[in-house]
């Protein structure tokens, strides 16, 4: 093998997914080329590379979030006449291309806002609470200017990680772009015994 | 030596009941086994389809939903067969659409520039209200380095590499979870490490000649 056969093979050499004779004949090249050698070296530190990137860790609500979501597809599916997003896909559509046309709705997040203008479109009530929420009102999905949100009151033991979908953060603007809410009931970040209202995009 | 996230969790299940087990108990009904599959892979899917679309939220929202088809679709898993590679398929499936659907939002979004994922990365800002001891920033800043060069290198080809590197699946799995042909597995992977290893390069350059800089600044 010359230096061109070796490195087109080494990627699945190092893989270990090449035939034996193929693979002692690029270790046999290893041996005698410093060059190819280093071309290897440097494909094995990418491996440790991606390997070393830190994981992250599911939502502690994840599992919640898919029970939540398992029993609204089941409820929509079971309920005559209510509220789907496929039957309402062809005016949402209309009303985002609408409200893309109109530069005031990317400042407009206050609750009190949205709820003055918001039709009530779904209820969901939650039979099963996360262990850190002691109680909680249903959730309604409002719709507004072609946009839904859902807001709820709580109260909760601990204080939850995950602020991302609050209106306060500027990246709602970006966020809530695509209308994704109907199927995110996502707990936001609250102190220690203390109610609250959130509206959640 | 580090080692994929495969070999962890075959470690950890070595000695507990196995997927396909756990499957066949939920198509019969029982409900804790869904529950014990959430347990066991919830975080590797997060992981795995972060790095396919790049934002925690996103991934998370996935994930879940990938575990709802499992939930819905039981009844098409095969008894007998693996059960992670179907998962990571419908995972790899929903994430590309997911992919798909925000290049499609993207002709028509006026605001938002979006994140290309072949052109462009959105880093994670390290959380100001938790800064990390002195001596892990070098361990972020390379990790951050290669979470940057992976999301820099287009989708074909950083899947098979995610799939091969972070999780540990051989040509055959990923061939199946992807539904692409073997060879071509052995192809996007040898092309991907190429254009890891020139992103990476680049970065480390560009890092380099703003040092000094910096440092007058």
């Amino acid at each position: 093998m010359n230096c061109n056969q070796v490195k087109e093979n080494l990627s699945t050499f190092l893989d270990d997914e090449l035939d034996p004779s193929q693979s002692a004949a690029i270790k046999a090249h290893l041996i005698r080329c410093a060059d190819c050698r280093r071309e290897r070296d440097k494909l094995e530190l990418i491996g440790t590379r991606l390997r070393s990137i830190p994981p992250v860790t599911a939502p502690r609500d994840f599992e919640f979030q898919i029970y939540s979501r398992i029993r609204d597809k089941s409820d929509t599916r079971t309920a005559p006449g209510k509220f789907t997003w496929t039957k309402a896909l062809v005016p949402m559509a209309a009303m985002i291309v609408g409200l893309l046309m109109s530069p005031s709705l990317f400042n407009n997040g206050s609750p009190a806002r949205i709820a003055a203008n918001a039709d009530i479109v779904q209820q969901t009530d939650f039979s099963e609470l996360p262990p850190i929420v002691e109680n909680m009102d249903e959730i309604v999905e409002y719709k507004f200017d072609g946009y839904s949100c859902l807001r709820t009151t709580m109260t909760s033991t601990q204080p939850h990680n995950d602020t991302r979908r609050t209106g306060s953060n500027p990246s709602f603007q970006r966020t809530g772009n695509v209308n994704r809410a109907g199927t995110h009931y996502v707990m936001d970040a609250v102190p220690v015994r203390t109610s609250y209202e959130k509206i959640i995009y | 030596m580090t080692t994929t996230n495969r070999e962890d969790n075959e470690a950890r299940s070595n000695m507990v009941v196995s997927d396909d087990h756990l499957m066949c108990a939920f198509q019969k009904g029982d409900e804790s086994a869904f529950r014990r599959l959430l347990e066991r892979y919830q975080d590797r899917i997060v992981n795995y389809v972060l790095r396919i679309v790049n934002d925690y939220d996103t991934a998370s929202d996935i994930a879940q939903e990938v575990f709802i088809r499992v939930y819905t679709n039981a009844g098409r898993y095969l008894p007998g067969s693996r059960f992670a590679p179907w998962l990571y398929r419908i995972a790899s499936n929903l994430a590309i659409n997911e992919l798909r659907r925000r290049k499609r939002w993207r002709f028509f979004s006026l605001n938002d520039p979006g994140d290309d994922d072949e052109r462009s990365y959105k880093l994670e800002l390290p959380d100001e209200s938790t800064p990390s001891p002195e001596d892990t920033v070098e361990k972020r800043e390379t990790s951050e380095q290669i979470e940057a060069a992976l999301s820099k290198i287009p989708l074909k080809y950083r899947t098979p590499l995610v799939l091969r590197e972070i999780e540990g699946y051989d040509y055959e799995e990923i061939s199946q979870i992807l539904d692409i042909p073997r060879g071509t597995v052995k192809s996007r992977l040898n092309r991907g490490r190429s254009l890891l290893k020139t992103a990476l390069f680049r970065m480390e350059a560009a890092a380099k000649a703003a040092g000094p800089l910096a440092e007058v600044e």
